[in-house]
């Protein structure tokens, strides 16, 4: 699967100087690059150098709405041309969004593009929050707050500018408590963060037993020990799809399938758009636990539970009625 | 069908119908009546969920304010539950294919 990463952080923020910098590493050589702007005149792509083949450059709307269909035909294109051999074998594709866009909607097309089996698999999600203005913006913009609360990786730019960041640090904790946090001083950051951010997409999917309340985006722990039916997790999507639709801006989770014991399924969702679960090949850890991440609006941790509860229930009660009767 | 499987089936409905009105921001109770049918009580709506006939293509009878209505899971019921008790819901048309049982 190739990893599309997403790019994004609010006006301003420095996502063109760190996907500049990012882009000239070793490590990044293999990257196709679709930048989106906002205007008639774009100018990010005369900033960031990468192959002339692979780069793709969106303008004219916002990825987020009126040009989402270009996306998914961008990345549909940009599979097949890979195929053919008509640009380089790209290793992963990286979204630079417009500051402007809500990163939902996008997320959501490259799941649309994995789910019809175009190869592609949704990465790490990266979001820029200039450490001077951050605060502020926050504070002003809702988009940048949608920005921030389904991020997988933080970075805090132009810190070398900021004298005191540690109320900026302590709203992003409140907003996001699991993505991780870094700086990029002139756009310079390990890019072996990043790619890690690509590989390991459940590797932060620690459960806190506390829930964050921020601008009215939570971001809650859903945990259970017992294993639960295939059949069961496939009707729980359905139920959040119906009952959180819109307000679940991400979700995230590793799952104990009472049939597969030994390879938990890694499971995906954005808005009432959910990837077919992948399966691992084995448990990354000991923990063998269910673990679901999810970030939106008007969430409940306890009701997520009482529906596995009540799914597992009537699964219970169809085999034994089946039991009985066979 | 077990007494025990059965009550731990209703009182995790139960359990899921409250949780569920308090999550849609709706004020009601859930209870379950001497037939064991659950009856939800929310803004001048009375609704009746009760386990189906046997032998026919659905699990859950819901009757809402006099008229029936089925389905076939608790998620289906829990669904038209919601319909009837909040008229901004709007259920997604995306339907969840069933994922494999076990890994490819």
């Amino acid at each position: 699967m190739i990893p599309v990463t997403v790019l994004t952080g609010f006006l301003g923020s420095g996502k063109t100087t760190l996907l500049a910098r990012l882009l000239k590493s070793p490590e990044l050589a293999r990257t196709a690059v679709i930048i989106n702007e906002f205007g008639a005149v774009g100018i990010d792509h005369d900033l960031v150098e990468a192959g002339e083949e692979s780069f793709v450059q969106l303008e004219t709307g916002c990825l987020c709405c009126t040009i989402r269909g270009d996306l998914e035909a961008t990345m549909a294109d940009l599979v097949t041309r890979r195929s053919r051999g008509a640009v380089p074998a790209f290793e992963r594709i990286v979204i630079e969004t417009s500051g402007l866009a809500d990163p939902a909607p996008i997320l959501n097309a490259i799941m649309s593009e994995s789910a019809r089996g175009s190869g592609l698999a949704l990465g790490a999600v990266v979001t820029t929050v200039d450490a001077v203005t951050g605060l502020a913006t926050l504070s002003r913009e809702a988009q940048s707050v949608r920005q921030v609360a389904v991020a997988d990786r933080l970075i805090l730019t132009k810190s070398d500018l900021a004298e005191q960041s540690a109320d900026l640090r302590a709203r992003l904790a409140a907003l996001n408590p699991r993505a991780e946090l870094s700086e990029a001083i002139f756009g310079e950051i390990d890019p072996a963060g990043l790619l890690d951010s690509e590989r390991n997409p459940i590797r932060d999917l620690h459960v806190h037993a506390h829930h964050a309340h921020s601008d009215d985006i939570q971001c809650i722990a859903v945990r259970r020990d017992q294993p639960m039916h295939a059949l069961t997790l496939t009707l729980l999507l359905e139920a959040l799809a119906d009952h959180c639709g819109a307000n679940l801006l991400r979700l995230k989770g590793i799952i104990n399938i009472a049939e597969s014991p030994d390879r938990p399924a890694v499971i995906h969702g954005v808005q009432h758009v959910f990837h077919a679960p992948a399966w691992l090949d084995r448990w990354p850890s000991t923990d063998q636990g269910t673990r679901v991440v999810m970030i939106g609006r008007g969430l409940s941790e306890g009701w997520v539970l009482d529906l596995i509860a009540a799914i597992e229930a009537e699964i219970d009660e169809l085999a034994v009625q089946q039991t009985s009767a066979g | 069908m077990s007494d025990a499987r059965t009550k731990s089936m209703d009182e995790a409905l139960l359990a899921l119908i409250a949780s569920s009105l308090t999550m849609w921001g709706r004020s009601g109770s859930a209870r379950q009546d001497e037939s064991g049918n659950i009856i939800v009580e929310s803004e001048a709506h009375v609704v009746r969920i009760a386990r189906a006939a046997p032998g026919v293509p659905f699990r859950w009878s819901i009757t809402i304010d006099g008229r029936e209505r089925v389905a076939s899971s608790v998620t289906g019921a829990l669904r038209v539950l919601r319909s009837s008790l909040d008229p901004d819901f709007r259920p997604s048309r995306v339907r969840i294919a069933p994922i494999e049982i076990t890994p490819p």
